[in-house]
């Protein structure tokens, strides 16, 4: 198989959810002398990008970005190994988290599979997080966006919180924050002071893309 | 002799004319509101309100008096379809909580899954409180709803993690319908108890249903999946006599709508159709008002965040919109009242009832 059908079908695989398959390209891909880093980027993460269009047109839901993303996930571990250190650099560096007292994050894991599989890094703060673990992160870990995420009209008030809490901290302008989830709109973002606003996953990883500008690059 | 008091229904006296399909003097209002009656009473969190029946049913009395709302009484059952099947649940006692929370899955496992058993809702005190206090509401006529705990999939994630129920879909759909079928069951006992108690006619069966959305589910998956077992427990407690469901078709269900599957789902006569504020109350209207009750479905977030003038703007529209539906209508928010809505955005609500919404 050449390097071209290697990718197409890695890519297919991905898409299709399909983990065995995965694992057997990956390891096809190795056998081939396909440069891993290429392997992940031309063949599993376009597989997912090819996923997220479909997601933002409502042609894939939630189901299907899940398994894509442990069929994404399989490969990565085979390919991941054999990557040369220099090229493992990213996009950008993104805290995600929930606000504190909502457990709902099924939309913030979406986020994090598509910015993830675009290339950024990741630190994945989980559910109901309090406003000093947002701050603490931005201070000691220094992501480029942070972004916060409610399902509940409860909780989306931890957003204005944390922002206030990085403005005390004199951190607010080291960091991009952008909110997302079920009750939020671009209205409230705008309100609260958010450097930006995602209706859902794909949107999320197009407004990274747009804040970090030449470095993220627009997805 | 000069009569100073109103020819005005009251809200009970509404409602049950709503059911019953008698005119009303002008459109009920239906705000859906559980937590916010925990504020309104100085509680400083929803803990309370969430895991003691009591409170439930005496805050949304005198909610329902202080407001002038129309909203019938809810009941629940606090173990939530989540400490029954074994399951840890967390009342919102933190302040920033707004509902009850499944920490501990039932099941993690398709072994888990395979050896579920169906509980007993006899066997669980919280039931057994919650009937206490509903059959006080049904002595007096109030023609309460209860939550039961079965067919969807948002029951499935009391049980199972939600993820892992958005995997199993396509790893292992048949166990999905497994645990579904599983989750009728209960709630057919759970009607059945109920039923022991206070009679069949004398309450409406009530759900919830964010996680069978299209927000997360493809309407091909609701139809292969969700649909058999939502249209199982609708047809179950409607052939044990229960009058009727309100469905809260809870966020984006336009696809589900759009193919037809919320038509094959019984209802009763007349159901009580709900949805998010997604779904164009028109067309609600349109395709269901002639079998059900519609409520109406004003953004939650623009309740609790516009300001007094918009929320009697949104509330015209949506009366607007609903008024003439022919089997009934209540003019309502689209989900959960915010629960800290300002009390003048609420009273805007029945304000623009009476001053738009006159029959």
């Amino acid at each position: 198989m050449s390097q071209k059908e290697i990718l197409e079908k890695l890519t297919n695989a991905v898409v299709a959810g399909d983990r065995d398959a995965c694992a057997g390209l990956a390891n096809e891909a190795l056998k081939a002398g396909v440069d891993p880093y290429v392997a992940i980027m031309e063949g599993c993460s376009k597989g997912m990008e090819v996923l997220s269009k479909r997601y933002d047109t409502g042609e894939a839901f939630v189901p299907d970005i899940l398994v894509a993303a442990d069929a994404m996930n399989e490969a990565i571990a085979i390919l991941k190994p054999h990557m040369k250190v220099e090229k493992t650099t990213t996009k950008g560096k993104v805290a995600l988290g929930v606000c504190e007292g909502d457990i709902h994050d099924i939309g913030k894991n979406i986020v994090k599979i598509l910015l993830d599989a675009a290339g950024y890094e990741i630190i994945d703060l989980g559910p109901s997080v309090p406003v000093k673990t947002f701050v603490d992160t931005v201070r000691e870990k220094k992501p480029e966006v942070l972004g916060i995420s409610a399902l509940m009209t409860f909780t989306m008030f931890g957003m204005p919180e944390v922002i206030d809490a990085l403005k005390d901290a004199q951190l607010r302008d080291s960091v991009k924050v952008i909110v997302g989830g079920g009750p939020i709109s671009a209205m409230f973002a705008e309100k609260i002071g958010a450097d930006g606003y995602g209706n859902n996953g794909p949107e999320a990883v197009r407004l990274v893309g747009r804040l970090l500008g030449g470095k993220g690059g627009a997805q | 002799m000069i009569h100073f008091q109103s020819a005005e229904m009251t809200p009970l006296q509404r409602w049950r004319a709503i059911l019953s399909g008698d005119p009303v003097d002008r459109v009920p209002v239906f705000p859906f509101a559980f937590g916010h009656n925990a504020i309104l009473f100085g509680y400083p969190n929803l803990g309370d309100l969430y895991s003691k029946p009591e409170l439930a049913y005496k805050t949304q009395i005198i909610a329902r008096e202080i407001y002038g709302w129309d909203q019938p009484l809810f009941f629940w059952s606090p173990s939530w379809g989540i400490t029954e099947y074994g399951g840890k649940s967390l009342f919102p006692y933190n302040p920033k909580m707004m509902s009850v929370t499944m920490v501990e899955p039932a099941v993690k496992t398709p072994e888990d899954a395979e050896r579920l058993e169906v509980p007993d809702p006899k066997k669980d005190p919280n039931m057994i409180e919650a009937m206490k206090w509903m059959k006080k509401a049904v002595e007096k006529k109030e023609m309460p709803m209860f939550f039961l705990s079965g067919g969807w999939l948002t029951n499935l994630d009391k049980i199972v993690e939600i993820q892992t129920v958005m995997r199993w879909i396509k790893y292992h759909p048949d166990l999905i319908k497994k645990l579904l079928a599983k989750t009728v069951e209960f709630a057919v006992r759970q009607t059945e108890l109920l039923i022991s108690e206070m009679g069949a006619d004398t309450w409406i069966a009530m759900e919830a249903t964010p996680t069978d959305s299209n927000t997360l589910i493809s309407p091909q998956t609701f139809e292969q999946i969700v649909l058999p077992s939502a249209i199982a427990v609708h047809q179950k407690v409607l052939d044990l006599g229960v009058p009727m469901w309100f469905s809260h078709f809870c966020s984006n269900q336009n696809g589900n709508i759009k193919a037809g599957l919320i038509d094959r789902i019984p209802m009763g006569r007349p159901g009580i159709i709900h949805f998010g504020p997604e779904v164009d109350l028109k067309v609600t209207v349109e395709r269901f008002g002639k079998k059900n009750v519609v409520i109406g479905n004003i953004d939650p977030p623009s309740i609790m965040l516009q300001p007094y003038e918009e929320v009697i703007r949104l509330a015209k529209a949506d009366i607007e919109k609903g008024m003439h539906s022919p089997r009934g209508y209540m003019m309502g928010v689209g989900c959960e009242l915010p629960p800290r809505t300002p009390t003048a955005n609420i009273y805007a609500l029945v304000k623009a009832a009476r001053e738009f919404g006159r029959y």
